[in-house]
């Protein structure tokens, strides 16, 4: 199918660009499927294009241009990384900062997420992991996205945190509705919200100091000096939307996947060293974010004139299923060779919880695969995706024999 | 071209021709060597510092300084020594003929 394309000129701006009406919220081709639906861009739109709604943003739709303004901090900036554009100012640290000056920041965080110290957690996480399928394993069936898809790596981060775990279902709402289709006003309501609960919690850790990110980042240095409150929260407001949804979604993704691959299962339990490969092809085959930028400086890729104050979007899930660099994208093959995908960015803002998000998917896998082989989607229900900027699964319904046994694992 | 003698994780040395102008990352990738290009790498931007690699230390005193935001990564790596640096941020030159670079542990 072709897409109706225009070259007219749409907004104050944008000379002469191709044009595509899409709604990175409610795109039918998204709801029906929602990478398959961005894949669609390849075939009925350019490879770059402007889109009207949302307030107007461009559309990047390959991998190599995606890894182009990704990595050019000097024309594209993460001052602001809403679609629609908040305006308000809110910052995220690091992720809203520009190197050199957001470096600094990634190095305080890296000391918790480099790959000695999330090495170290993975017993940490074999234990949450086996806590959680324990109290569904025994029922045959579940809805996977909240109990377990977001139940293990939200509950992991929680933990490594120092958040408070009876407040879970209250932070997952926050986030759920943070992400969803909603107004820049309400989303800002949002955010304060979450500042609120880390200005709590920072001084809930200077009074009870603990062994967490929270109690570390009160009494880390930057440059020889302590992060100010408003660096503390800013850090904050990013690990809470960073951390309490993108690896649920990309976990549940893979379960949707793995779930109608009953050949797959029996590789993994066959070959567990595999796994990591598994894990590389559903982060390429299903990714989550869609990575936003604004045109700080003035440029023409590929005659699309790229104007100053402009959004743009890498919808990151359209770089993996990109054939010109995986060829026959759609299909999931663990033994692809000379896989190339960029499921956590690319450049300055390369997630800096990467790894921790593959031992999890990892882990989890394995687990799981140890305890309950043979298991199927229940039902034919539609799939509930949520597109956006973070694109999720809202529900997975599940099922597998349960045996007597597993009940006392 | 210039040469460049590089020690890998195993221990193994190897002499590997670069291109003047390019990173030394890219040399040693070009090279066919993937120790510094690790799968969670940011792709060059000083962001990472999984390209990390130590140089002689009568090397690294010929080297331009690092840049702030390289010192912020070499601070958190766990085998800095004298001549860390990130292979990302070093232009291969002609200073660095017949230099002799350790792979970083990756850890």
């Amino acid at each position: 199918m072709q897409m109706a394309v225009s070259t007219n000129t749409v907004s104050e701006g944008v000379a002469r660009a191709p044009v595509c009406d899409w709604d990175i919220y409610t795109q039918p081709e998204l709801l029906e499927d929602i990478h398959l639906g961005w894949h669609s861009l390849h075939e009925s739109a350019p490879d770059i294009f402007w889109t009207p709604r949302n307030g107007g943003h461009w559309v990047i739709t390959r991998y190599e241009d995606q890894v182009k303004v990704l990595t050019d901090p000097e024309h594209f900036s993460s001052r602001e990384l809403h679609i629609p554009p908040m305006n308000n100012g809110v910052m995220m640290i690091p992720l809203n900062l520009d190197p050199p000056e957001h470096t600094r920041y990634r190095a305080v965080l890296m000391k918790h997420f480099g790959p000695g110290p999330i090495a170290r957690m993975e017993p940490k996480l074999v234990a949450w992991a086996n806590r959680l399928i324990d109290r569904v394993i025994a029922d045959g069936q579940c809805d996977f996205t909240e109990t377990l898809g977001a139940g293990f790596p939200v509950s992991v981060f929680m933990e490594l945190a120092g958040m408070p775990l009876d407040r879970f279902d209250e932070f997952r709402s926050i986030v759920l509705e943070y992400f969803s289709n909603i107004t820049p006003e309400r989303r800002g309501q949002l955010q304060d919200r979450i500042f609120t609960i880390w200005r709590e919690l920072f001084d809930e850790k200077r009074r009870n100091p603990a062994d967490d990110l929270a109690t570390s980042l009160i009494e880390a240095e930057v440059r020889g000096r302590k992060l100010t409150q408003d660096e503390l929260e800013s850090i904050g407001y990013l690990l809470f939307l960073g951390g309490l949804d993108t690896v649920a979604n990309a976990l549940t993704f893979s379960f949707r996947n793995l779930a109608q691959r009953p050949d797959l299962q029996a590789r993994l339990v066959a070959e567990p060293e595999k796994l990591p490969d598994y894990v590389e092809e559903s982060l390429r085959r299903f990714a989550v974010v869609n990575q936003t930028r604004i045109v700080k400086k003035d440029i023409e890729i590929k005659g699309a004139q790229f104007r100053e104050g402009q959004m743009l979007i890498c919808p990151l899930t359209s770089a993996g299923l990109d054939e010109r660099r995986n060829p026959d994208p759609e299909a999931f093959d663990i033994d692809r060779p000379d896989r190339g995908h960029i499921t956590f960015s690319i450049g300055a803002h390369t997630c800096i919880g990467n790894m921790l998000a593959r031992l999890e998917m990892r882990v989890f896998t394995r687990e799981w695969l140890k305890r309950i082989a043979n298991f199927t989607l229940d039902g034919a229900d539609k799939p509930s995706w949520r597109p956006g900027m973070v694109m999720a699964l809202e529900h997975l319904k599940l099922k597998w024999d349960a045996r007597p046994t597993d009940a006392a694992a | 071209m210039s040469k460049l003698t590089v020690t890998l994780r195993s221990g193994e040395r190897r002499e590997i021709e670069g291109k003047v102008g390019e990173t030394v990352k890219a040399v040693i990738l070009d090279a066919g060597i993937y120790e510094v290009h690790g799968i969670t790498n940011c792709g060059g931007c000083c962001s990472c510092g999984t390209c990390h690699v130590i140089f002689d230390d009568t090397v690294a005193e010929l080297l331009p300084a690092p840049e702030e935001c390289e010192l912020d990564l070499l601070d958190i790596v766990p085998d800095r020594a004298a001549g860390s640096r990130l292979a990302c941020q070093v232009q291969f030159t002609d200073l660095l003929d017949g230099a002799a670079v350790r792979i970083g542990s990756g850890e």
